[in-house]
């Protein structure tokens, strides 16, 4: 029995994870959310593990490390056929069978957008005062002519 | 003494005890009578002489050694003859007279017992006055009268003293001389209560005779006890032990169905008596209930120390409870335990299904349903979670399916009892069910949602007759 959670389908038989038609972008926030749902689910508990992630590690205020979900198992992402491209970014995904997180998909084209430290900055909070504001532009500054006289 | 001094005899034959405590036998009787038998005149209260008829002859050889089968005669008259009180100083062999219309017969105990137990007999269903002291006794027991034996000629030989086992054996002293009654008894160490504090239980254990049918859910399905022995108020098997103890000690003024507790020797007639102690004898803080006694209100903590034999003759042992515990949970928790295939992971072909069509209420498998299987629960078939209500072991069928089967099942498919499936509601999740053997099982806790997901906690557990009990580990997920 599968399980379903927007915009994917686990089977836990056939150890894919089905994405939606007509979606071809995925976060990898969202689908390790859909992962740990899954697995504890009613139905996904008596089945192994089928993901686990790593990273967002905070590096300081509303600035974390970046996600990285690695697919157990046989476990892999699988588009639908068709004639286009698929995106997985906001973060890593690795693992499967022979380290491919992606199923064929006839006529699929899947770009997964990789990192090797890649961050995750929060958004939100105040804009900055005009004395925060000159003091980055003056650190900039410094920065850059820094980088002129050494060069 | 000599006897003649302790005994006399009338003109007519009255052969009477008149003073002295010391008890002859037989043959010391007969000697003295044939003794008289030959005097030229009789004198003092013994009026036996030469000219009276014979008094006395053997049915059988003269041995001092062996006991002694005499007839006192009658000629005329004279009928030579002994009472019950004269009969008290008399022992080691049988008396007959008055044609043999009247008889004493020999009893002596033999055996291992406590020195000095009280030693009573029954004849007739009635204890004999006591004539003699504690400990091993031999007397005569008056078995004929009036030409008719008594109870024909049986007699029960007991002790069964206060903080000691009881014994009791039964003899046919019909055919005269002296016959052997063996009894055992010993201190028993199970018996701590005095016989008043025995006797103040009578509110804690109730004792019911008649037919009940009760399951011990031991697998062996119900089975027909013949009584009851309902144990309350917080007693525990050793007070019950006690106390039936105290109900058929030799003081005892109970009645047991009729019966005078001091007699009481088992429920059934055809069952295999417990001497010692005829409603079970108590062992290494285990009662081993007699044959027939259905045992109620067992005290949780003593619910696998007793052991009952049904009326049909088969023991049957409490099943032991055990419990299956995941603890440090929290509401929202998908937790698993289920048994282990050998490797570290879920036995998932657990049972071969046999063929049902989806709708059906009911799954019958191939295999034998195991004893240790939750009463209830949770079954996996093709990895669907459903409940039932009941197993029946005989049939080896999961009954009262929830929801009804939603596909059809093949014998290829996964079928399996967790003992644990279920969503936490709390910080602990149990399951309770009968123990069999030790095996493993696995254990998951999940959760994934919300704002507590955890990494998936996974381990094996050993199931043993203690039960057993995990905590798992909560490690936040990314």
């Amino acid at each position: 029995m599968p399980y379903y959670v927007s915009p994917f389908t686990f089977q836990f038989t056939t150890n894919q994870i089905e994405i939606d038609s007509g979606v071809t972008d995925i976060d990898c926030s969202a689908l390790y959310d859909g992962i740990k749902l899954a697995q504890a689910s009613e139905e996904g508990i008596i089945y192994d593990r089928i993901g686990s992630g790593t990273g967002l590690n905070t590096l300081g205020p509303g600035v974390q490390t970046g996600l990285t979900v690695q697919l157990l198992g046989n476990w892999q992402l699988k588009f639908p056929a068709g004639n286009y491209i698929a995106r997985i970014a906001g973060g890593n995904l690795i693992g499967g069978p022979s380290d491919d997180p992606i199923a064929y998909s006839a006529g699929v084209q899947a770009l997964l957008i990789q990192s090797a430290n890649s961050t995750v900055v929060s958004t939100g909070g105040s804009a900055l005062t005009t004395q925060e504001h000159d003091l980055l532009v003056k650190a900039a500054k410094n920065s850059t002519l820094a980088a002129q006289l050494s060069a | 003494m000599p006897i003649g001094t302790d005994f006399s005899i009338s003109s007519t034959g009255d052969i009477r005890h008149v003073s002295g405590t010391t008890v002859y036998s037989v043959l010391d009787l007969h000697a003295w009578l044939q003794d008289l038998a030959d005097d030229s005149a009789a004198s003092g209260n013994d009026l036996l002489d030469i000219l009276a008829p014979n008094p006395s002859k053997l049915d059988g050889p003269r041995d001092a050694a062996v006991a002694s089968r005499l007839n006192l005669l009658t000629s005329g008259a004279v009928a030579f003859n002994i009472d019950d009180d004269a009969a008290q100083y008399i022992n080691f062999g049988s008396i007959k007279q008055d044609g043999a219309n009247v008889q004493y017969s020999g009893l002596k105990t033999i055996g291992g017992i406590v020195a000095a137990s009280p030693i009573y007999v029954v004849q007739s269903g009635n204890k004999l006055t006591k004539f003699w002291a504690d400990g091993h006794v031999q007397i005569l027991v008056k078995v004929k009268s009036a030409g008719s034996l008594i109870s024909s000629g049986d007699i029960t030989a007991f002790s069964r003293k206060w903080g000691q086992t009881y014994s009791h054996f039964d003899v046919n002293l019909s055919a005269g001389g002296e016959s052997n009654a063996a009894l055992a008894t010993a201190l028993d160490s199970n018996i701590l209560l005095t016989e008043a504090q025995a006797a103040a239980l009578s509110t804690k254990v109730t004792v019911t005779f008649g037919n009940t049918n009760q399951d011990l859910g031991n697998g062996n399905g119900s089975k027909l006890y013949k009584g009851t022995i309902a144990l309350s108020g917080g007693c525990t098997l050793s007070e019950a032990y006690q106390y039936l103890q105290y109900l058929t000690r030799e003081n005892s003024s109970a009645t047991l169905n009729s019966i005078p507790g001091w007699r009481y020797r088992v429920l059934d007639a055809a069952y295999t008596e417990i001497p010692s102690a005829p409603f079970g004898t108590f062992a290494g803080g285990t009662f081993f209930v007699a044959r027939g006694w259905y045992l109620s209100g067992v005290l949780a903590a003593e619910a696998t120390k007793y052991q009952l034999i049904a009326d049909d003759g088969t023991t049957q042992v409490p099943p032991t409870v055990v419990s299956i515990s995941v603890g440090n949970l929290i509401s929202g928790d998908r937790v698993l335990v289920a048994r282990d295939n050998g490797s570290g992971a879920i036995l998932k072909d657990e049972y071969t299904p046999v063929a049902a069509s989806a709708g059906a209420t009911a799954l019958q498998v191939v295999e034998s349903i195991k004893t240790d299987t939750p009463s209830s629960g949770v079954i996996r078939i093709k990895g669907l979670r459903y409940t039932y209500a009941s197993y029946t072991a005989g049939t080896k069928t999961f009954n009262s399916l929830s929801p009804a089967l939603v596909s059809n099942i093949v014998a290829a498919d996964d079928v399996f009892v967790p003992y644990l499936d279920r969503q936490a509601t709390g910080a602990t999740e149990s399951v309770t069910f009968v123990y069999s053997s030790n095996f493993n099982t696995r254990v998951d806790v999940r959760n994934g949602s919300g704002g507590s997901p955890i990494i998936p906690f996974t381990t094996t557990l050993s199931v043993t007759n203690a039960g057993a009990s995990v905590n798992a580990s909560r490690n936040s997920d990314v």
